[in-house]
Order: C-alpha cells, then sequence, then structure tokens
C-alpha cells in the first residue's frame, strides 16, 4: 500500500480509530490521543506493515491495541520502579477538565458500565456495537478464535446488562 | 435473572456515545504532530531530583577527596607512578645494617634441625588377633 493510500485510509478512519483508542485506554483522552499519535508514526513510518491479510481497519485497530498494551506495560515498570527506590505511590493520569469528554448522562452510564467489565469484554463489545464489526472481524483485531469471541461477546452483554440497570436503580458496584 | 440487553437498544446506546466521542475528536493533523508524546514530566520529577542529588553527592565526594592534591600541578617523584625497573631496583636492595640481625644461631631460628634421627623399625605381626 502506497503512503498516500496509507494517509487517506487513517485520515478517512480517524475518528472511528479515536473511539477505538479511547475504549483501549479506559476512556482517558490523553492516553488515548498519545496511543493513537504513536499508532499513526509507527504506520506512517512503515514500522506497522499492513500485509492485506485482513482490511486495513481491522489491520488498523489491531496497531492501535497492540501499542495501547505496549504503552501500559511501559507505565506499569516504570511505575513499580518508581515505587521501588522513591516509595512514592504514582497515581494514574486523571484527565484534566479541559480535556475530560462531555459526556451526557447517558452516554456517562453507558461508559460506567462498559469500565467495570473485563478488558476482554468491553473490547468485544465495544468493536461490535460501536464499530459494528462482525464477530469474525471482531475476532481478527483482538487475535481470538471466534468461540472464544463470541463467548465474551455472551457474557459481555450480559454484564454490562447487569451495569445498566444497576446504575438505573442507583446502585453502584460497591455496594 | 438479568436479561442480556437487546441488541438494538445496545446498538442505539452505543451510536449515542460514538456520536458523542466522535465530536469530541482531535484533529487528524494535530493528532499526527500535536503536542509532544506525553511522558508526564511528573512522574519523572522525584526521579530527575534523586538523580541531581546522586550526582551532586558523587562530584561533593570526589572534590573532598582530591583537595590533598593540585590537578594543576607537573607530576613529580612523588606522583608519578614507579616503573618496573625501578620496583626491581627496591626489590633487590640490601641494607647496610643487614649484618645486624644475623645474630649467632639465627640460622638455626630460619631453619627445621636434622638430628639424622631414625625411628627403629619394629616388625609387627600381621594378624594380632591370634595372640589375645
Amino acid at each position: 500500500m502506497e503512503h498516500d493510500q496509507i494517509e487517506f485510509e487513517l485520515q478517512r478512519l480517524h475518528s472511528e480509530t479515536f473511539g477505538w483508542a479511547l475504549a483501549c485506554c479506559g476512556r482517558n483522552r490523553n492516553d488515548a490521543e498519545d496511543v493513537m499519535q504513536l499508532a499513526y508514526v509507527k504506520v506512517l513510518e512503515g514500522r506497522a506493515k499492513f500485509d492485506g491479510r485482513s482490511s486495513f481497519r481491522t489491520w488498523l485497530f489491531g496497531v492501535v491495541r497492540y501499542t495501547a498494551a505496549e504503552r501500559r506495560r511501559r507505565y506499569a515498570v516504570q511505575n513499580r520502579l518508581l515505587k521501588l527506590f522513591f516509595v512514592r505511590r504514582v497515581e494514574p493520569d486523571a484527565p484534566g477538565p479541559e480535556s475530560a469528554i462531555d459526556y451526557s448522562a447517558r452516554s456517562k452510564k453507558l461508559v460506567d458500565g462498559i469500565n467495570r467489565l473485563s478488558q476482554r469484554q468491553s473490547e468485544v463489545l465495544q468493536l461490535a456495537f460501536y464499530h459494528e464489526m462482525t464477530i469474525e472481524q471482531v475476532a481478527a483485531v483482538l487475535g481470538l478464535s471466534i468461540g472464544s469471541t463470541r463467548t465474551h461477546y455472551a457474557r459481555g452483554k450480559l454484564n454490562l446488562a447487569r451495569m445498566l440497570r444497576m446504575a438505573e436503580q442507583g446502585i453502584t458496584g460497591n455496594d | 435473572m438479568t436479561e442480556p440487553l437487546n441488541d438494538h437498544q445496545l446498538k442505539a446506546e452505543f451510536r449515542h456515545l460514538r456520536e458523542t466521542e466522535s465530536q469530541a475528536a482531535p484533529d487528524y493533523r494535530r493528532s499526527l504532530t500535536g503536542a509532544p508524546l506525553a511522558v508526564p514530566r511528573s512522574r519523572f520529577r522525584p526521579a530527575m531530583q534523586f538523580a541531581m542529588a546522586a550526582v551532586v553527592l558523587v562530584v561533593a565526594i570526589a572534590v573532598f577527596l582530591n583537595t590533598g592534591r593540585d590537578p594543576s600541578l607537573p607530576e613529580t617523584a612523588d606522583t608519578a607512578p614507579l616503573l618496573a625497573e625501578e620496583v626491581a631496583l627496591v626489590a633487590a636492595l640490601e641494607m647496610p645494617t643487614d649484618f645486624l640481625l644475623n645474630t649467632p644461631w639465627f640460622e638455626l631460628a630460619r631453619t627445621t634441625p636434622d638430628f639424622d634421627f631414625q625411628f627403629p623399625q619394629y616388625d609387627i605381626p600381621e594378624d594380632l588377633s591370634d595372640e589375645i
């Protein structure tokens, strides 16, 4: 794929990629922007190569997911070292008021529910419902078998329904 | 028991979320070239403070240990390293008063005496158990 074509595709999928990056970073906007930038640089510099085995979107989402995981691991190691040497708790970055996304009450309920799911379940539901992917495409992005993806999908839906009902009734997960 | 959400309901919820988030998406160009990749400075502040303190401490110790010697002075016979020949010369040096240590019987003190003595040889029977 030519460089110009890649850039065109990145631009076309930009807002969708942002949504996926947000999902990979627990809806932290700053982290999502960093991850997206890192992933774009990787793609444009050819460090991540598209081989055409899947659609560009599926592949790009895989790159974003991998980049987010890589970043999480790096920060986890840094935090562990900092705690080890400085005995100081390193708080995760909280999005500042200027960078926080202004969610409506309806969206906030859904975001809270998604954030309480396991990583896998939230990823599967995000890809299936937010990005309207098929189970096969979801499995390709996450590198899972189709059977396993179906299981996460079914359990995720059940758990999300439980979370949303609890939110409607005003019960928090800690109650 | 909790029923799974209707797929249409769920899709509608996610679509609403997607609309909200896509409005908040940064500009593509800004994402690509925007703010430098955030390595939050606050995370490194304690590390930097510690590193600076360590460097200052090491420099202070080095300065303290080096105060006796002015590095600007040329190397003198006291400070220059010894050559191999000089080392050999010093090792082979005999002081003129060394003979004073050679007191009478001094050799006896330095060597093991040999009295030309041999333990007597006895014929020991091979099996002593018969005699007991």
